[in-house]
């Protein structure tokens, strides 16, 4: 088992620099001079050379490309993203401000997504055939193909321009609260439903998998409780790859955040990410994208080494 | 067989194994036909999504003729009006139809999700065929490099290809590629590592196939099943992609009718203008839904095992 926590622990680690290494890429391979990409783009034209050869040295794009890639590395590595173009503010600090938002958004949306989606997995598997299990799956192909953004402005016209029940968008303080949970409600919401359908289907699989096995059947021969069956000995034996799935779910989510942020208003990185782009504020983007990235690649870690707990046979390989 | 001279039969037998492997590609393309149409005749289902994606792309084909108007004609005395008998869909901020530009949105919607998806498909086989096929040091680097395309979830790469190289239709293509190769290219090696060891393979190879030979005409057949389910679910990611790309205004730009960014525009008159985002919305998720339906009645007829 240690040589298995070492071995992805490895793994992880050019991944992550790989992930550096393509963003470093990107940005130098862009037609014409990289350090237009950092000059903000209601500059006057007199100002430009000077800005960009300020730019230039700032950034330290006029030396050798091997050497901007080491200090590039050493600059993520430790954290050290550059200011932001547009507000002049420094990219690190504001990214921090932001990650807790995107993080309660992001748990949230995958506790309900989780909960919602193995749960009509399982009873879809077990009530395989039935009414149930096509509802079930008809809805997880909704699920699966209803794109984020409209569900989230179909959301908001029913729920908060009909209704009035909750807030269209913005950030309504501590998620303990009354106004901060409201706020957060229809934004988990689209996150959370999109990454259900698919774990739905997953899990029905998996499960469908199992339940036919002879050690399932000899449960029920000793006169098991039906729920104790499918969930202490078929849900079991699925778990590993339903664990693999919620790492996959959590990338799903960190990418859609990128929309939901925008359309809800919510202040968080994804957000923080398409008004980088929009306002061409490299900085932002760069050092956003890396982070959602490496966040992905640690997440899918977490999700092995739970599966190491939960999977004995991988402990003993 | 018996008449030929002794050291042409090996050959014979050889030759005869290396084209059951080309016969076996092709019959399995002709049983996988056979269990495509009965797949099809019992899931009505997934009928009726063809049929809808065959109308939606005529539709798209014949716009300039079906469309009611040109999709960037404006005007201002009808802006944000509902649904009319004028304007079957209503019209948008600057009065154009919106029926119109649906029409028109289906050709880039679909121009944009098939051919990047065609990109990704041509890329990830290829690079699938000589990783799976070579192995060695070639698989080790381009597995390393999918793996660091995955280490960015979701659409996050197209989003930010497209924001380092600017948002035009050339470059939406290109990040619809870049973003399709990965997976294509994974499912194309497992494939090839499984029918490397198979005799076909080896008895191509003893009657003095060359490597490309075997590769194309014996083991890309072979893998056509796997492709051809993925390449239909693959468009419905692009499609998806692409019009997420539009909303996020990094997509098509206007006043070119794409979907998504139809939607991103409708999303400012909301309140007063409901249809400006229920049917450009509607239109994504019908054609997202009938290619997912299609793509799962292709993997349960040609591939069973992976569903």
């Amino acid at each position: 088992m240690q040589q298995y926590l070492i071995k992805r622990l490895l793994l992880a680690i050019p991944t992550i620099l790989g992930a550096v290494t393509l963003v470093f890429f990107m940005m130098r391979i862009v037609p014409g001079d990289p350090v237009a990409l950092f000059v903000p783009p209601d500059t006057p034209g007199p100002a430009t050379e000077e800005l960009k050869a300020q730019i230039r040295a700032q950034y330290g794009l006029d030396k050798p490309l091997h050497v901007q890639y080491v200090a590039f590395v050493k600059q993520m590595m430790t954290g050290d993203f550059g200011r932001s173009i547009r507000q002049n503010t420094v990219v690190a600090q504001d990214l921090l401000l932001r990650i807790p938002n995107t993080l309660q958004l992001g748990v949230l949306a995958l506790l309900f997504s989780t909960v919602l989606g193995i749960g009509v997995g399982v009873i879809s598997a077990v009530r395989r055939g039935s009414w149930i299990d096509r509802t079930v799956m008809v809805g997880a192909l909704f699920g699966v193909s209803v794109p984020d953004f409209w569900l989230a402005l179909i959301l908001i016209l029913f729920f908060s321009l009909n209704l009035g029940l909750f807030p269209p968008s913005g950030w309504g303080g501590p998620i303990y609260t009354v106004e901060g949970f409201k706020h957060i409600v229809l934004p988990a919401l689209v996150l959370g439903l999109s990454g259900a359908g698919s774990l739905a289907r997953y899990t029905r699989s998996s499960m469908l998998e199992v339940i036919n096995n002879d050690y399932v059947r000899t449960a029920r021969a000793k006169g098991l409780r039906e729920s104790v069956v499918i969930l202490q000995h078929a849900l079991r034996t699925a778990l590993p790859t339903i664990v693999t799935l919620l790492g996959l779910s959590f990338g799903r989510i960190l990418s859609g955040t990128v929309i939901v942020e925008t359309v809800f208003g919510w202040p968080g990185i994804g957000r923080y990410l398409i008004s980088g782009i929009n306002g061409r504020d490299y900085p932002v983007v760069q050092a956003t994208v890396l982070l959602v990235a490496i966040s992905f690649v640690l997440a899918n870690l977490i999700s092995d080494l739970i599966l190491v707990y939960v999977d004995p046979r991988i402990r003993y390989d | 067989m018996a008449t030929q001279p002794v050291m042409n039969q090996g050959h014979e037998q050889r030759g005869a194994v290396a084209l059951a492997g080309i016969g076996e590609a092709q019959r399995t393309v002709l049983t996988g036909r056979r269990r495509l149409l009965r797949e099809m005749k019992r899931n009505r289902l997934a009928t009726a999504s063809a049929i809808y994606l065959l109308i939606l792309m005529l539709l798209a084909a014949a716009a300039p003729i079906v469309a009611p108007y040109p999709p960037n004609k404006q005007s201002l005395m009808d802006r944000l009006e509902g649904p009319s008998a004028e304007h079957w869909l209503g019209t948008d901020e600057t009065g154009r139809d919106e029926l119109s530009r649906l029409i028109y949105g289906a050709r880039i919607s679909l121009f944009i999700g098939v051919i990047g998806t065609i990109g990704g498909v041509v890329l990830g086989t290829i690079i699938g065929l000589l990783s799976g096929f070579f192995g060695g040091w070639f698989d080790q680097i381009a597995m390393r490099i999918v793996d660091i395309m995955y280490a960015f979830p979701g659409i996050l790469l197209a989003i930010f290809i497209v924001a380092v190289v600017g948002p035009s239709l050339l470059n939406i293509i290109i990040a619809l590629t870049v973003w399709g190769t990965p997976t294509l290219s994974r499912i194309v090696r497992a494939s090839v590592l499984s029918l490397r060891e198979r005799d076909f393979v080896d008895a191509a190879r003893a009657i003095g196939a060359t490597r490309s030979r075997i590769m194309f005409r014996h083991l890309l057949p072979n893998t056509a099943a796997p492709i051809i389910v993925y390449s239909t679910l693959g468009v419905a990611g692009s499609l998806l992609t692409a019009a997420a790309l539009g909303f996020l205004g990094v997509g098509v730009q206007p006043p070119t009718p794409e979907w998504g960014a139809m939607l991103s525009t409708g999303r400012n008159y909301m309140r007063n203008a409901s249809h400006l985002v229920l049917f450009p919305g509607l239109m994504i998720l019908l054609t997202v839904l009938a290619l997912n339906i299609v793509g799962d009645a292709l993997r349960d007829a040609l591939d069973p095992h992976l569903n």
